[in-house]
């Protein structure tokens, strides 16, 4: 999911921000990614990726959505090529060089401290970019079947008090897309 | 704090050395593709102490500055059921003075050498660090070693700390439009096992109930040296490991036994609604998925 994560979330290249933001207008951004509190390596055992943004009352959840599936469809079942997935790794190493030097050194206690804790194994900090260059347009798409599979997700969306009558999202616990 | 200023020659001297490699190398290899090159490597040293504290040194001499991070092997994930948000709680009180240091010395201790520190509860650990000039390393070591050792437990201070922690809830989340959106809402309605779907930050009840006992059990069961790692990054002369191991101190004994993390569910699908005040603009998220464990365990999916 690391680089899943890349291609699609993180950037403005990344193609929800494309989708969502760039092409179609229906918000000023999209954040997310995975472990709200951390990163990949800092956490131990299951945990969300999460996308969310915040859009004008104007967009309907239903035209988010269909735009927010497409992009997971095709991820889904298209190959990425392997320029996207050059950018990817591009990416993915920027942010860990920079988590390396962030704060004065923390950033990679954070990371030593996890893979310490969670793995018994603080050198594994040597082998995450062999790793992440191992993944290929087939894994992207295995990975995506498995985990961004419809019946493997949530939404919530959140309405301001005043709104919730007037919007279609106040309905209570509509069922799963 | 503003690096940049401070950094403005030496950046510039970079720069220009980077410049000068990249036309030097343009006319002997081929450009380099993401997928190969060097890597970065970072200097580790790994080993345990008798006590089972896990001590991970890395050495990098750039700066004369050292970080010193103690992370314990408790998050939110697996703290009591009656007790939503003890583990951040409990974070709280790590600052409220330990065995030779009274309260706010810790602080002093570190700022006045010119250091900064700080501690955060996530998931699946709690985390404290320093980050200091390097003659001031050793006594940040020993000062984590004091409290790893022992904690002034008191009323006084546990009433204090509640009444920090319930108003940090209330300016970060309950008088905040969408506040806790998303990391805090959206656990709640994504998964179903209790672990990952409580409120993390607590309700205010179950802090208003945290008894002395709670705080005493919850040290001796997860502060432990054996569930801890310890983490020195920066410019630092490897001789002698960190909390618990020096000769002139009480050594910090481990917990025979451990509370192994409890198992995790997966997320559900759902979708809920439900209302909130302020804000004239709606706020939605879509998630997707629950992903496998942490990148670096078991299978390959998580790289991808």
């Amino acid at each position: 999911m690391g680089l899943i994560d890349e291609i699609m979330l993180q950037g403005k290249d990344s193609r929800l921000y494309q989708a969502l933001v760039q092409k179609n207008g229906l918000t000023g951004d999209v954040n997310g990614g995975i472990n709200e509190l951390g990163n990949m390596f800092n956490i131990n055992g299951p945990v969300l990726w999460d996308v969310s943004l915040i859009h004008d009352k104007d967009k309907s959840d239903e035209q988010i959505l269909k735009v927010f599936d497409a992009e997971i469809e095709k991820i889904r079942t298209t190959p990425v090529d392997q320029a996207t997935l050059d950018r990817a790794l591009v990416k993915k190493r920027s942010w860990f060089y920079d988590k390396m030097e962030q704060f004065n050194g923390f950033g990679k206690a954070d990371m030593l401290a996890s893979l310490a804790l969670f793995d018994d194994d603080p050198k594994k900090i040597n082998q995450i970019e062999a790793e992440f260059r191992k993944v290929t347009p087939a894994l992207i798409q295995k990975t995506a079947q498995t985990y961004l599979a419809p019946e493997n997700r949530t939404i919530l969306v959140i309405v301001p008090k005043g709104d919730a009558k007037e919007s279609p999202a106040g309905a209570p616990a509509k069922s799963g897309k | 704090m503003n690096h940049a200023s401070r950094r403005g020659p030496a950046a510039l001297g970079s720069l220009l050395f980077l410049l000068a490699a990249a036309t030097a190398a343009a006319g002997t290899a081929p450009p380099e593709s993401p997928s190969t090159g060097p890597a970065y490597q970072v200097d580790v040293e790994y080993s345990k102490l008798p006590n089972g504290l896990k001590v991970v040194l890395s050495r990098d001499t750039t700066a004369p500055v050292a970080v010193v991070a103690v992370y314990y092997n408790i998050g939110f994930r697996i703290e009591p059921k009656d007790r939503t948000g003890f583990a951040h709680l409990f974070e709280h009180m790590m600052f409220q003075g330990s065995e030779n240091l009274g309260k706010m010395e810790f602080i002093k201790l570190v700022n006045s050498n010119g250091g900064t520190l700080n501690g955060s509860t996530r998931f699946d650990f709690t985390n404290y660090f320093e980050v200091v000039p390097s003659h001031a390393l050793e006594a940040a070591l020993w000062a984590e070693a004091d409290r790893m050792k022992g904690l002034a437990i008191t009323g006084e201070n546990l009433k204090n700390q509640q009444e920090v922690v319930k108003n940090e809830v209330r300016v970060n989340v309950l008088n905040q439009p969408y506040g806790g959106f998303p990391w805090l809402d959206m656990p709640q309605y994504a998964n179903t096992n209790w672990f990952n779907s409580h409120n993390f930050y607590g309700d205010l009840k179950d802090l208003d109930s945290a008894t002395l006992e709670d705080v005493s059990k919850f040290f001796k069961t997860f502060y432990a040296p054996n569930n801890a790692a310890l983490v020195v990054v920066g410019d630092f002369i490897p001789r002698r490991p960190g909390p618990g191991s020096t000769s002139t101190s009480r050594p910090c004994r481990p917990r025979s036994s451990l509370r192994s993390p409890t198992s995790r569910s997966r997320g559900r699908r759902r979708r809920s609604a439900r209302a909130r005040t302020t804000s004239s603009r709606p706020a939605r998220r879509s998630r997707s998925a629950t992903t496998p464990p942490g990148a670096t365990r078991r299978s390959t999916t998580p790289w991808a």
